[in-house]
């Protein structure tokens, strides 16, 4: 940056300007703003300066104290613009403030001013192409990257970034153009760039490959044979192009390259047996997939049987050519299999066996089969005699194993009896196999007793304290228990931190999504809205720096060449905002602002407080007085002991870090390094204390729409906030949309009770303008088909889909609907008889759990305890283990443990 | 029962997943970012029937390394407890040593590991001739 002549300064203050850049760009922001107050004491409105001294001073503020500093930056470098217009540096400057901040686009037309001003300065075109396609600007991206080109041509990156610039503009054809014209200006590649010209190569296949040039993508892997490092790329890039070849031409299949494909997917097998993609692969080639839709057919089956007994006995040690024909086999030719696949994991104590069969278990048949071979199994390793087939007492651990399957077997079917059972007879045979605990704990939980699973997985935990798996699968179950704080220390043992950071601001710099999705279930289930929405912004957070971190990487991938993974790596930051744990993060915090939207103030709740004292007699007034009182101090002292129980943990937290550092001889994670900065908000007091909860509910909703449009859940909470708002035609757009989503769909449950709250409020409050109101009513129309008003469609819904087959749920929602629909206490009466008539026997535990909340939730249009005490009733009677319902045959048989004072196990970890 | 294959950014998530999972050491998803847009060969997963991940091995050429001294560094790796006892961890370190030779040409492969991790510490001494 050098001072431009609009303001000219005389060679002093020139060569203190140099000074002011050239610390800055060393990180000396000190010295930075001394040389730029030297300046300006003598030319106090000279622009750039102004400006350079904002810019430093906006460095010095990133990570540290944020005191009005940041407002100072800002308003020194605009002060700084408006003295100097006509300078590149200033502008460039503003860009680069904005740019620090994330606001892109800002910083975009900062750079398109300075530009103006400045046409060629490579270093600001260099900087605004990385903000256009960080912005995804793809054709300011290519016409800048055509500019960088054409002042320096000798520049490898620029030939490359210009392409990929073509590419991911969709102009596959100038991307290998331009490759094709780099690569002619190349002589002889040495042999230390053989890496990156081989990545080169393997990048222009893909981009033809992409624009549809299949025969030039695979001609360049061929002629490029011996040029090609990454070997692997190469053959499965390779295979790939044969079949897809193969499969394209005209008359149905073009033998030669089929069979081409065939050989290259056998190679690629006999490199590794066991890559599931590969066995597609050369499936696809054979004809032995199923066509779309359908299911394989006989002649397929039969050569697929014929095709793996081949590849078994070329590869007998991979598990892949065995447990794929399992899929395809059927009667007593699976069972055979089946048996000879499962031993030898059984012999040798697999704990996976029982996942990796899972898939099969859509089939009834294969899963009738499955047990009673299991079952026979059983039988025989109880009174030695092996697998029954005469193999003797050579059987390793195979019984314990096969008791634990067998009970994984029965927990998935649903019989807990029959699983608690195998589990304990395990545990006695066995007790130092912690998955005899993790699995009876996973039987609890499913069975409806979240506390004992919790129970197992602590007693998992502790056999084997070292192993962060047992840790990670505790606090998960502590936190399905409604045990937040006790998760929270658990995870806590394997958060290594000396700067006394609190373990859950550790596991949120390491971006545990998992655990803070379901930390922030836990809080949301036991009403703490505010902690709930800590842990499901903070998910939320982790997306936008997740986004943010592909910035550094524009420029990175261009000079390693690195090129296939760089595109993939486009891709998946385009998708990123549509994956699960965004959406579960994202509706979770919509729902909870929904709630803080909804509740009464504090104020209100005081007034209310006032009211009821006010009916209470003198004696009542004082009986009252008193229970709050003693709960207040109850609270005060749990507070305290909390504290206390922390502190604890800290201290031993920290002798334990300070013995395992003095163990290893680890210095550098002792002591030193800067404390880290408090989170100022730790449980979430000020998230929920924001003003305009439904604002920020609507920034989040957006995102959903844009980038998981197609999920019901995203619907469902577009209407939840947009019927609040009152924005009834966006409202109906997500209803309609929910009515479409394939895992949404007109007959779900919560779609049909959104239906018809959109109906009510269509007839309720119409929008004023004639023709909004005109495509809400014909929207609901479209909703409401073939009936023509809601009452009639929420009776033709009731009896298609909650009827007498009709699950809990789907009751639910026909009876909210009809209370809905009509307040009196009759249609109440009737609603609830719907819900307390059902049938509980193939009713899954949470959905049963879902009715009674339902009945029973203060403000839930259902609430009745009579009707809540009779579903009660039945359901224990349905679920016997379960403690939601209060059943009489809820395990007892597990080692209880203390969570409130977890201290005991803490002395003996060590990593 | 388990698959190793190379991996693709679009396992990155997931293998952080597993890492915080399995492990106490732990890294944001930036950190497996640069690793696979440095050395895209090297990054292995283990996949389970189903597609989920249940292992992975996070690797790197060294940067600073002397001419003549091309060598490639394990940073991390990881195998569910679940899917153990399936040379997983030994299956993932023989993919990316081969990937390692045959990509970078690496003449050696360094690592970290803790002396209390017994099984860890066998497994390269022992198994993958660690000296």
């Amino acid at each position: 940056m050098a001072a431009t002549p609009s303001q000219p300064l005389p060679p002093k203050e020139q060569a203190l300007f140099r000074s002011v850049v050239k610390h800055y760009e060393a990180k000396a922001y000190k010295k930075a703003i001394k040389a730029a107050d030297a300046i300006l004491k003598k030319f106090a409105e000279h622009g750039e300066t102004l400006a350079m001294k904002g810019l430093t001073i906006n460095s010095q503020v990133d990570g540290a104290q944020k005191d009005g500093k940041k407002e100072e930056a800002y308003e020194l470098v605009r002060r700084g613009l408006k003295a100097d217009l006509r300078s590149h540096v200033t502008w460039h400057v503003y860009g680069l403030l904005y740019r620090s901040d994330r606001e892109y686009r800002e910083a975009i037309k900062c750079y398109l001013n300075a530009l103006r001003i400045d046409k060629e300065n490579a270093q600001i075109l260099r900087d605004l192409a990385n903000l256009q396609v960080q912005m995804r600007d793809l054709s300011g991206y290519v016409d800048t990257r055509h500019t960088l080109l054409t002042l320096k041509p000798s520049n490898r990156n620029n030939w490359i970034s210009f392409a990929v610039a073509h590419h991911i503009n969709k102009n596959h054809t100038m991307a290998v153009e331009i490759l094709e014209s780099y690569e002619k200006t190349l002589e002889e590649v040495p042999s230390n760039e053989a890496y990156e010209h081989s990545e080169m190569l393997m990048y222009k296949s893909r981009v033809l490959e992409e624009g549809g040039r299949l025969q030039e993508a695979l001609e360049v892997l061929e002629l490029n044979d011996a040029k090609i490092r990454d070997r692997w790329g190469r053959a499965q890039s390779r295979a790939s192009l044969l079949l897809r070849l193969g499969q394209a031409s005209a008359a149905g299949v073009n033998g030669l390259q089929v069979w081409k494909a065939e050989a290259a997917y056998r190679a690629l097998i006999e490199l590794n047996p066991d890559h599931y993609r590969m066995h597609e692969g050369l499936q696809a080639a054979l004809g032995l997939r199923p066509a779309p839709g359908a299911a394989l057919t006989d002649d397929q089956r039969t050569r697929l049987g014929t095709l793996y007994k081949d590849l078994q006995e070329l590869y007998p040690r991979s598990s892949a050519c065995r447990r794929i024909p399992l899929d395809c086999l059927t009667g007593a030719a699976f069972e055979a299999a089946l048996a000879d696949y499962c031993k030898k994991y059984l012999i040798k104590g697999v704990p996976s066996l029982f996942v990796d069969l899972l898939p099969l278990y859509a089939d009834a048949a294969k899963v009738a089969t499955t047990h009673a071979l299991f079952e026979r199994w059983c039988a025989t390793l109880r009174t030695g005699d092996g697998f029954g087939d005469g193999t003797g007492s050579e059987v390793g651990q195979a019984f314990v194993w096969t008791l634990l399957f067998l009970a994984q077997s029965y927990n998935h079917a649903g019989r807990f009896a029959d699983a608690l059972k195998l589990a304990d007879e395990a545990i006695l045979v066995s007790p130092s196999t912690t998955e005899g605990f993790s699995i009876k704990g996973k039987i609890l939980a499913h069975a409806g007793c979240p506390e004992g699973a919790a129970h197992l997985a602590e007693a998992a935990r502790r056999g084997d304290l070292g192993d962060r798996y047992l840790n990670s699968m505790a606090v998960r179950a502590l936190l399905d228990a409604g045990r937040p704080d006790a998760a929270d220390l658990t995870a806590g043992l394997f958060v290594r931190d000396d700067a006394g950071a609190p373990p859950s601001s550790v596991l949120y710099d390491m971006q545990h999504m998992w655990y803070e999705v379901a930390a922030g279930d836990c809080h949301w289930r036991l009403g703490d809205l505010s902690k709930a929405l800590k842990k499901y912004v903070a998910v939320t957070k982790h997306f936008d720096d997740i986004h943010e971190d592909q910035f550094d990487f524009h420029g990175y991938c261009m000079r390693k060449m690195t090129l296939r993974a760089y595109i993939d790596m486009l891709n998946m930051e385009d998708k990123l905002y549509g994956s699960d744990y965004y959406s579960q993060a994202a509706t979770g915090a919509i729902t909870a602002y929904l709630a803080l939207h909804d509740a009464p103030k504090a104020a209100d709740a005081e007034a209310d407080e006032e009211a009821k004292m006010k009916l209470m007699s003198a004696d009542e007034k004082k009986k009252y007085k008193l229970k709050k009182k003693k709960e207040e101090k109850n609270a005060v002292k749990a507070a305290d002991e909390k504290k206390a129980a922390e502190e604890a943990m800290r201290v031993a937290r920290e002798a334990a870090a300070k013995a395992a550092a003095a163990a290893t001889g680890d210095k550098k994670k002792t002591g030193g390094g800067p404390a880290k900065e408090k989170d100022a908000d730790p449980d979430g007091a000020k998230l929920a204390a924001t003003a305009d909860p439904l604002g920020e509910a609507t920034k989040l909703v957006v995102m959903l729409k844009e980038h998981a449009g197609a999920r019901v859940s995203t619907q469902l909470a577009a209407f939840g906030v947009y019927r609040r708002k009152g924005r009834l035609l966006l409202a109906l757009a997500a209803v309609t949309r929910a009515a479409a989503a394939s895992d949404g769909g007109p007959g779900h449950p919560d779609v049909h009770v959104a239906v018809v709250r959109l109906a009510a409020l269509a007839a309720a409050s119409p929008p004023a303008n004639p023709a909004a109101a005109a495509v809400l009513s014909d929207g609901v129309k479209a909703l409401l088909a073939p009936s023509t008003d809601a009452v009639s469609y929420a009776k033709a819904w009731q009896a298609e889909h909650a009827g007498a087959s009709g699950g809990v749920r789907a009751r639910i929602a026909a009876a909210t609907a009809a209370v809905a629909l009509d307040g009196s206490v009759a249609a109440k009466a009737a609603a609830l008889a719907l819900v307390t008539g059902s049938q509980l026997t193939s009713v899954s535990h949470a959905d049963a759990v879902a009715a009674l909340a339902a009945l029973t939730d203060k403000g839930s249009p259902l609430a009745d305890e009579a009707a809540a005490a009779a579903f009660n009733a039945s359901a224990a009677k349905a679920f016997p283990y379960s403690a939601s319902f209060g059943g009489d045959a809820q395990v007892t048989n597990y080692e209880v443990f203390q969570f409130d004072g977890l201290l005991e196990a803490f002395g003996k970890l060590s990593f | 029962m388990v698959c190793i294959r190379p991996a693709t950014v679009d396992d990155l998530m997931a293998m952080q997943r597993c890492n915080l999972l399995c492990l106490p050491e732990n890294y944001q998803l930036k950190y497996y970012m640069y690793h696979i847009l440095s050395w895209p060969q090297l990054l292995h997963v283990a996949e389970d029937y189903d597609g989920t991940i249940v292992g992975y091995v996070l690797a790197k050429m060294e940067e600073d390394a002397q001419p003549g001294d091309c060598h490639g560094h394990i940073t991390s790796v990881a195998v569910a407890r679940s899917h153990r006892g399936l040379g997983v961890a030994t299956r993932l370190m023989i993919a990316t040593h081969k990937a390692m030779v045959d990509v970078f040409a690496a003449e050696y492969v360094s690592l970290h590991v803790r002396v209390t991790n017994r099984v860890a510490y066998h497994m390269y001494t022992d198994s993958l001739k660690y000296e």
